[in-house]
């Protein structure tokens, strides 16, 4: 990476190292829930990313993955005792090929079409689970208690272990980033956003490296379900199809940035501890005043940050550099 | 049998329709989808719920002064939020909206509890016998009045100066505004009338519907169904596509079950735009 300078290079060291440290000297259970639910909606940002940010296809039906893949993971446990964590690679694998198989027709839309078509999909999914008796139609299904421990991938005592585990889930899929952006695929993938038609007239296969994309998304995400089923220990529709899930999702990579791997983490990093502090603040009272100001929060952004944080960065970066060019030129002459 | 459902699915698709157009003028003017749509159905829905609970004015009858209200209430919208984000990137465009709804529900939650509502003593209610089939007299009063106000607004657009001004502006909006279109201005008139579909039909469902802060978001999301359907940009397209949900949703929800009707809407759209990307009748941009 030449194109990274030393400081952000520390920068980043620094950063990495206090998402690790600091975390163990947090006691309180919320502050660690805030915690979890930060790495939680980086990873999903990540995810939404791979396909919004490099391939442009904007979804909003995230949750459709996220819920299939809970209900995975979960129904082989109740059922059948399944290891979670086998039921986590079953999630990833299973909500993948789902993926790629709603993809199938989907990947023909464009823009808006495409978008509404993520949540028809979101919302004909929760229907589809709410009615289906074999997983507890509407009230769900509830994760027996087991012995804590990473292997039955459970904890009661502290949360941390599951901060955790969600960093190291961050950590392979930064590093899968990195690695695709740097690799042919990124490279498609980008051409498909910025032009499909000449993308496809340059002989990409844009249908297959759409619906590739579609699938490492919907994995990813179809693993964070199992993440948060495990977490919870309990699935239900209303809780895991939520359409707000979706928005949070795609609001957090609008916010970030997208098209770049810092954006979705600073954005989950900003926007989940403030969306958690006010409904713990105010939800309770169940007046419905923490959705306001979450809601008045997204058109904020959408009219005064439109460009993401990454944008703002961005924009530093290009005044600074401009200036040292300008200081440079004013000391030749 | 059928008959009965088709006639109640043609019913509740004209109120659907009026939804939709509102929703649709506002897309072909501006290129934004207003996932609000809905929510400003549940305003209009509250705003006829209190006057008649105060003023003891039927929400059919005060349907007019809804939608003017409703239409400052969106040309304000469109000048404090929507005009600000227009210039702004697609994703920034799609999710302000939604931004909106979320905040408007839970303002109504918020101001009126969730508790679900319903208008006392509307003028129009009970069922009638008309040939074979029974109808709901205040459904068929909200449908009526749903064409007629659709057909109005057809009429705005399509005759008068502003109307085509408008119609200029989701044409080509370089060239209307060398034609010295007020593009700001007339885009809030059309963000406004847009809204204004939207507080007529809320007006005409707080006649029988119940009425409780989410209401709005289903009719919203069937009526952005049915402008997709319909192909975005296409006023027409609109109309037919609601009318085409509401009988999919009356008779597809008999034939399977009424807790999958919504999930049939969805599965009828994702069929439609697979086999014609860009809905029925669509053209332009993506």
């Amino acid at each position: 990476m030449k194109d990274v300078d030393r400081t952000t290079k520390i920068l980043l060291a620094c950063g990495v190292l206090a998402a690790t440290i600091i975390p163990l000297f947090i006691k309180a259970r919320f502050l660690q829930h805030i915690l979890v639910m930060v790495v939680l909606y980086a990873v999903l940002g990540e995810a939404w990313n791979i396909i919004g940010g490099y391939v442009g296809l904007v979804s909003i039906g995230q949750a459709a993955f996220f819920g299939v893949g809970s209900y995975v993971s979960s129904y082989l446990f109740v059922e059948y005792g399944v290891n979670p964590w086998i039921g986590f690679i079953a999630a990833g694998l299973i909500t993948a090929l789902f993926g790629f198989l709603v993809g199938l027709p989907v990947t023909r839309l464009r823009g808006r079409y495409f978008a509404i078509a993520t949540i028809a999909l979101g919302q004909v999914m929760k229907v589809l689970f709410e009615n289906w008796e074999r997983v507890g139609a509407a009230t769900g299904l509830m994760l027996p208690l087991g012995k804590e421990g990473l292997v039955n991938f459970q904890f009661h005592t502290s949360k941390l272990q599951y901060y955790y585990i969600g960093l190291v889930m961050l950590g392979i899929i930064i590093l899968f980033m990195r690695h695709m952006e740097k690799s042919r695929l990124g490279y498609y993938f980008k051409a498909i956003r910025e032009n499909e038609d000449v993308a496809s007239a340059m002989g990409i296969n844009r249908t297959a490296y759409k619906l590739i994309a579609i699938a490492i998304s919907a994995g990813i995400t179809g693993m964070c379900g199992t993440f948060l089923a495990q977490y919870s220990l309990y699935v239900e529709p209303e809780y895991m199809f939520n359409h707000n899930i979706s928005v949070t999702i795609a609001l957090i990579a609008v916010f970030g940035g997208t098209g770049n791997i810092l954006g979705p983490i600073l954005g989950s990093a900003i926007l989940l501890p403030i969306s958690e502090l006010t409904r713990a603040w105010m939800g309770s009272t169940g007046t419905g005043i923490d959705m306001m100001i979450y809601g008045a929060f997204i058109v904020l952004i959408c009219v005064y940050q439109p460009e993401g944080l990454m944008g703002v960065v961005r924009n530093i970066q290009a005044r600074t550099k401009a200036q040292v060019q300008q200081a440079r030129r004013g000391a030749n002459v | 049998m059928y008959l009965q459902l088709t006639v109640g699915g043609l019913l509740l698709g004209c109120i659907y329709g009026l939804v939709a157009m509102g929703l649709s003028l506002i897309y072909g003017v501006m290129g934004i989808v207003n996932f609000a749509h809905g929510a400003f159905v549940m305003v209009a829905m509250y705003a006829s719920f209190w006057l008649n609970r105060f003023i003891g004015i039927d929400p059919i009858l005060s349907s007019p002064l809804i939608a003017l209200l409703m239409f400052f209430f969106g040309v304000i919208v469109y000048h404090a939020v929507i005009g600000k984000v227009l210039e702004g990137p697609f994703l920034a465009r799609l999710l302000v909206t939604f931004g909106l709804s979320i905040f408007l529900i839970n303002c109504a939650q918020f101001l009126w509890s969730p508790d679900y509502r319903m208008v006392e003593n509307p003028i129009f209610r009970g069922i009638r016998m008309v040939g074979p089939v029974f109808i709901e007299v205040p459904k068929l009063m909200a449908s009526i009045g749903s064409l007629i106000v659709a057909g109005l607004i057809y009429w705005f657009v399509r005759k008068t100066k502003t109307g085509l001004a408008i119609q200029a502006i989701s044409l080509d909006r370089m060239a209307a505004s060398l034609m010295g279109i007020d593009i700001e201005r007339l885009n809030g008139y059309a963000f406004g009338l847009g809204c204004a579909c939207a507080g007529a039909a809320g007006a005409f469902l707080a006649e029988f519907y119940y009425i409780f802060p989410d209401v709005g978001t289903m009719f919203g999301l069937v009526a952005l169904v049915a402008v997709a359907l319909g192909g975005f940009g296409s006023t027409e397209g609109a109309l037919i596509g609601a009318i085409l949900i509401g009988i999919i949703e009356t008779v597809g929800g008999f034939m399977v079950g009424s807790e999958f009707k919504y999930a049939l809407v969805f599965l009828a759209y994702l069929v439609i735009v697979i086999v014609r990307p860009r809905g029925l009748l669509g053209w332009g941009a993506d």
